[in-house]
């Protein structure tokens, strides 16, 4: 049974198209991210789930039941938005149980209820307080309090934690995750941040310009990303793309001081030499372009420019067929700036681009 | 000489400082000074008025005047005081306040957080109804109150001023709800709290400083009022500011009563006073809260 279904869902604000054409199932329990640039729609699809957005045309459906024309008092769900919307007026634990009175739930219940909650949450010790003697991560709390007061089929949320600092944020997360787990009821999470949709989804919806891109989990995100959108959204240092002519099996790389022509295997060479088009764009992960362990045959010299200490790991900074990109390394074996280094590639996990659709090719 | 202090402002020597405070000191003293006349005037009797100072202060005191401007000073061919005027006065000021006030903030929050094809349309002519002059008002709405039978009415007048003073108060109210943010509505909506429930649960209580606002606005614009309580109303049905200026131009005996006058202006005026300083701290408040956030 699917708890959250969308079916062809679009969204006109006048002439323009927000969202084309959406087709998401969520099953029960499942923790689905929906994460994009700002402008892409994703706040505005958890709107229209959430009802506080009319759909152009399609069908959302909860619970097997379509929702379309229902109010969101209607529908089984509950929100945590982005600036918290605390009522400023009303202490923690009035905030907590409004939803219940609002549903004419009776006063023992909802006590009961902001009692349980509360313990869940750990903020039994702010109940009486207001929300502006609350700090940014104990608000945030609040928000997510109010919403499991609900005990609803489906949690939405509104990028929770980009108000917050780097270190609270970190925070959050794992207790959002931990949140999850224990409850086990679906969520749908909506995120600007790409490490947030890692760490957190069960499964992705990359979205760009009103469309998903694509939609698995993280891993088929990560490796397999169906677009060059995708593959550069997600992953950071971003994903190496470099043009370069395909013949024979193998692209030709050339840094300002060596050429090389790189073999590639031969799955990958079939399909490149299928779709016919010399020029392709190479997608090369940091992680994939090593400096090499000694002479090997399919190493690219190239002079390092730029050397990134980042702790567990240096980025290498050089240009192939001068594009600039970025090579991963321990930090052991980082070079000096201005040395010239051989760097392999991970053919197996390199990924190929139209040069123009920007689709997978291989 | 002048330096920064420790919180970085810079500010005067004492010879600066000297002539700041005594600059403004003045300026308090000219803007006090017919209040202090008409008050030591309101206390005097009528031989002391016209032997004495202006600025010297009453001996004997006396309170006769203030209980003939209330009681029995004659306005017109009626001689029975202010009293019967004041409370006219607070009859249609009191609920035109409360009206104008509950309508402006709807408006206000249906304009901002209810938004609708052509809304901001609405606002736009409504914004227009504060430049509307009063004088350009009294024809139609003289017919109007004719049709509706409230013509010559307390209940008319109530009317008057609260259509009247519903563009600025939507005007104050829609421009402080929209520094809040639209996430308080959704979440009181997906809450389960429908148009009336968000209003009056989430809305209205953190509305306290703009409400002020609008009351003190509205109640000294209402209150102070003369052309439309001259022209919608008559005879007993005055307001007091047109009795205030029946008293001053009655002079039964010949004798200008200028104790009487004062005491009675006072009492014209003492009303706006008291609003302002009750709810005044939040005049300046909610002036500028959107000012700041917006």
């Amino acid at each position: 049974m699917a708890v959250l279904k969308i079916d062809n869902v679009s969204k006109t604000f006048g002439e323009t198209r927000v969202l084309e054409d959406i087709n998401i199932a969520m099953a029960e329990g499942e923790f689905l991210i929906l994460v994009g640039p700002s402008g892409c729609g994703k706040s505005t699809l958890l709107n229209m789930i959430a009802g506080l957005e009319t759909i152009s045309s399609g069908t959302i459906t909860l619970d097997d039941t379509p929702v379309n024309d229902r109010s969101p008092r209607e529908r089984d769900i509950a929100m945590v938005f982005q600036f918290y919307a605390l009522y400023p007026n009303m202490n923690v634990r009035k905030n907590i149980e409004f939803g219940l009175k609002m549903r004419g739930v009776d006063k023992g219940e909802r006590a009961k209820t902001v009692e349980r909650v509360a313990k869940m949450l750990q903020i039994e010790n702010l109940l009486d307080r207001k929300p502006a003697q609350l700090s940014g991560g104990q608000r945030q709390r609040v928000a997510i309090g109010r919403a499991l007061a609900r005990d609803p089929a489906l949690f939405l949320f509104d990028e929770p934690l980009s108000n917050l600092d780097a270190k609270l944020r970190v925070e959050m997360r794992t207790e959002i995750k931990q949140l999850h787990q224990r409850l086990k009821t679906a969520m749908v999470y909506v995120t600007h941040d790409q490490i947030e949709a890692m760490t957190l989804g069960d499964r992705i919806a990359v979205m760009n310009e009103g469309r998903v891109q694509q939609l698995g989990t993280p891993h088929e995100i990560y490796d397999n990303p169906a677009n060059r959108y995708v593959a550069g959204f997600i992953g950071s240092p971003a994903m190496n793309f470099i043009e370069c002519e395909f013949a024979n099996g193998s692209v030709r790389l050339s840094s300002p001081e060596a050429s090389l022509d790189l073999a590639l295997p031969e799955a990958t060479a079939d399909k490149l030499a299928k779709h016919g088009q010399s020029k392709v764009v190479m997608g090369v992960r940091p992680e994939h372009l090593a400096p090499a362990d000694g002479d090997e045959a399919n190493a690219l010299a190239c002079p390092i420019e730029i050397v990134e200490p980042t702790g567990p790991d240096t980025y290498l900074l050089t240009h192939i067929n001068d594009i600039e990109v970025t090579a991963r390394c321990t930090p052991s074996v980082a070079p000096d700036v201005g040395t010239t280094m051989p760097l392999t590639f991970d053919t197996e996990r390199a990924v190929f681009f139209d040069c123009q659709s920007d689709e997978r090719i291989a | 000489m002048a330096g920064p202090t420790e919180d970085g402002i810079q500010r005067g020597g004492p010879i600066a400082r000297l002539l700041i405070y005594g600059v403004l000191v003045l300026a308090a003293l000219y803007f006090l000074m017919p209040l202090y006349v008409m008050l030591i005037t309101s206390f005097k009797t009528l031989p002391q008025i016209s032997h004495g100072n202006l600025f010297s202060l009453p001996a004997p005191f006396s309170t006769g005047a203030w209980s003939s401007a209330w009681s029995n000073a004659c306005t017109g061919s009626d001689c029975t005081g202010l009293h019967r005027y004041f409370w006219n006065s607070v009859a249609f000021t009191v609920p035109a306040v409360a009206f104008s006030t509950l309508f402006g903030a709807i408006n206000g929050y249906v304009l901002t957080k209810w938004r609708f094809r052509g809304s901001e349309l609405v606002f736009g002519l409504l914004l227009g109804g504060t430049f509307v002059p009063f004088q350009m008002f009294l024809l139609p709405m003289a017919r109007v109150l004719g049709l509706i039978g409230l013509d010559n009415s307390l209940a008319g007048l109530t009317l008057v001023h609260t259509v009247y003073g519903i563009a600025f108060t939507t005007l104050f109210c829609r421009n402080y709800y929209v520094t809040i943010p639209d996430e308080l509505v959704k979440a009181a909506r997906i809450d389960g709290a429908g148009f009336i429930a968000t209003f009056r649960h989430v809305i209205l209580p953190i509305s306290t400083p703009i409400l002020m606002v609008c009351v003190i606005w509205q109640f000294t614009q209402i209150w102070n009022d003369f052309l439309f309580g001259v022209v919608f109303t008559s005879g007993s049905e005055h307001p007091i500011t047109v009795a205030l200026n029946n008293l001053v131009n009655t002079s039964s005996t010949g004798v200008k009563r200028y104790n009487v006058d004062m005491a009675g202006a006072i009492i014209t005026a003492l009303p706006t006073l008291v609003v302002y300083i009750v709810a005044g701290r939040y005049f300046m408040r909610g002036l500028t809260a959107g000012a700041v956030k917006g």
